[in-house]
């Protein structure tokens, strides 16, 4: 029946939101509570004027003045590590789509009863965007919470946070699928998790080096960085990067294309 | 309406690695009828496991087709498993969820929970759904699949070392209930190695070895094979030179008073040889599925070597 795959993820899965939310959230909070007085963001402002140009666009901005500010603050100590943290939920979700039942036996019961194999991989999926979404909301609770117990922050828009965590959905969800579809592909959990992990510290080295060096060719390799889409600094000051959203999304709608095929296609449990 | 439940067309299955490749199946055909149970039977590594994984698109075939209930296996079709039942040879299941909670999930992805019909299978299997998989002994797992693989009362399941794991009192349990399964009109295929389970409930057996089928039979035609072991005690002593020379007699093993061989054919030459001697007593025993299953392979073993020593006579 459609759907119970994806109910049955949500039920057993769900206290992840609670767990990985909850951490975020606090972490989140923390972030922004931290920042106590102006006077404290006024001496950040100087250390982020000190820095050289290349290691400030190596977090992501080249605007020092605008890094200095409540909401350019958050941006670097707080969205600047959020994606990352979630992609490494990103990869452990992955693995869940099929990898551990398959390593386990227990897809050869799933897929003895009357359900199609693209149809548990979609589910799964979309459980686990849901879960994700969970994850995301429960961090803005967070930092919305310590964004109003501070008093540097009164003047931060709601819809800017709400921006930037939409911000963290395309690049948690591309991670997610590319694992999916590596652990499908090569069939090894371990090799998956290795391959995928490889990809995310890649594509975050590689964006931080691109952006610092501004040499042609590695812009071009940064093209493969889904943090290169991520432009977290730039959400927070200017909103939202549909195209990159919309970039990022397409990437990974076509990864989840392979993995179908590829899951379609090949032997269980070998 | 279908012919066959199961038939298969020249199945083969060659496992690819790296460094070599293995031949699991080799032009496999075979056909089931509706209402029938089949036991398959072979050694480990026979091709059993694969054949199964095959039927249930589990695993794809190099070669051939499956068709179950005309329909091609490999098709994935839900609608097809709808009408299958399975118990894997290893089966793994949910840790965290209980026996209950993995029997609704299965209800939700089939669309229909029977739960009547759940508690009466789990009754008759002494089973107790409350617990979580992880607290389950193997023979309680073991439960847990069978009324997984019957729930939904499939037209057809496939069991693969159904009872392996289960006390003797809840095999005898299962044997009786999947006599009432099939005489329902429902087909069951399973693989066994407990050959005293496949001579109480199958119609008939297929004999696997090295990936090849070597013999599709009914288990009445496997248990009338022409030979038997016999007993015969004599008042005096016999020279067991007497029994040795008589054809059809081997395997003659000396007793207090008499002995006891394996007898193929009449009885005639017998009779002539002891014809001299006084006879106490006469006793024959039919062997086991168990004697015979191991008397084929012997002789199919037999005759292939037989056949190799022939081409290495002939090269030389």
């Amino acid at each position: 029946m459609i759907g119970a795959v994806f109910t049955q993820t949500l039920r057993t899965k769900w206290r992840q939101i609670l767990y990985w939310g909850g951490g975020m959230g606090l972490m989140g909070l923390y972030a922004a509570a931290v920042v106590r007085d102006s006077e404290m963001l006024e001496q950040y402002s100087k250390i982020v004027e000190s820095m050289p140009s290349f290691l400030l666009d190596a977090f992501g901005g080249g605007d020092a003045v605008f890094m200095a500010t409540p909401e350019g603050f958050l941006s670097v100590e707080f969205f600047g590590w959020a994606l990352l943290l979630f992609s490494v939920y990103a990869i452990i979700a992955g693995l869940n789509v099929v990898a551990n039942e398959e390593d386990d036996g227990i897809m050869d019961v799933l897929l003895s009863w009357p359900i199609a194999r693209w149809q548990i991989v979609v589910e799964k999926l979309l459980a686990q965007t849901v879960i994700i979404i969970g994850m995301l909301t429960l961090s803005f609770v967070g930092l919305l919470i310590g964004v109003n117990t501070s008093p540097v922050f009164d003047e931060m828009s709601v819809l800017t946070l709400v921006e930037g965590m939409v911000n963290m959905l395309p690049g948690t969800l591309l991670v997610l699928v590319l694992t999916t579809m590596i652990s499908v592909i090569v069939r090894r959990k371990s090799l998956a998790t290795g391959l995928a992990a490889a990809y995310v510290a890649a594509s975050f080295f590689m964006d931080s080096i691109a952006r610092a060096a501004g040499v042609t060719l590695l812009k071009g390799i940064n093209l493969f960085s889904y943090f290169n889409y991520y432009e977290h600094v730039e959400v927070i000051q200017h909103g939202l990067q549909i195209d990159n959203l919309v970039i990022v999304l397409v990437a990974s709608v076509v990864l989840m294309v392979v993995a179908l095929i590829a899951f379609q296609q090949r032997d269980i449990g070998l | 309406m279908e012919s066959f439940v199961i038939q298969t067309e020249n199945l083969s299955k060659v496992y690819q690695s790296r460094k070599q490749s293995v031949c699991a199946l080799d032009k496999l055909n075979l056909t089931v009828q509706r209402g029938e149970v089949f036991g398959y039977l072979g050694p480990n590594g026979a091709g059993k496991t694969t054949t199964i994984r095959i039927l249930l698109d589990l695993i794809r075939p190099t070669e051939g087709r499956a068709l179950l209930f005309g329909e091609n296996a490999n098709k994935s079709s839900p609608a097809l498993r709808q009408r299958i039942g399975f118990l894997p040879g290893e089966l793994s299941l949910w840790k965290n969820l209980t026996g209950l909670q993995v029997i609704q999930y299965a209800g939700r992805v089939r669309g229909h929970l029977d739960m009547a019909y759940v508690n009466q299978l789990s009754e008759r299997l002494k089973f107790d759904p409350s617990k979580k998989v992880r607290d389950y002994s193997s023979g309680n797992k073991r439960k847990l699949g069978l009324v997984l693989a019957f729930m939904h009362k499939p037209e057809l399941v496939i069991l693969d070392e159904p009872t392996s794991g289960l006390d003797p009192l809840i095999q005898q349990t299962f044997n009786d209930f999947l006599r009432h399964y099939s005489a329902e009109g429902n087909t069951v295929f399973m693989s066994s190695h407990v050959l005293s389970e496949v001579q109480a409930v199958c119609d008939r057996v297929g004999i696997l070895r090295d990936g090849r089928l070597k013999a599709v039979e009914r288990v009445e035609t496997l248990t009338h094979a022409d030979f038997r072991w016999v007993t015969v005690r004599f008042r005096d002593a016999v020279p067991p030179e007497l029994l040795a020379r008589v054809p059809g007699i081997s395997q003659v093993t000396p007793l207090e008073h008499g002995y006891r061989f394996r007898m193929v054919g009449e009885w005639q030459a017998l009779l002539h040889a002891i014809r001299d001697c006084y006879v106490l007593d006469i006793q024959t025993e039919k062997p086991s599925l168990e004697e015979i299953f191991l008397a084929y392979y012997n002789d199919v073993g037999d005759s292939e070597m037989a056949e190799a020593a022939e081409v290495k006579e002939g090269e030389a």
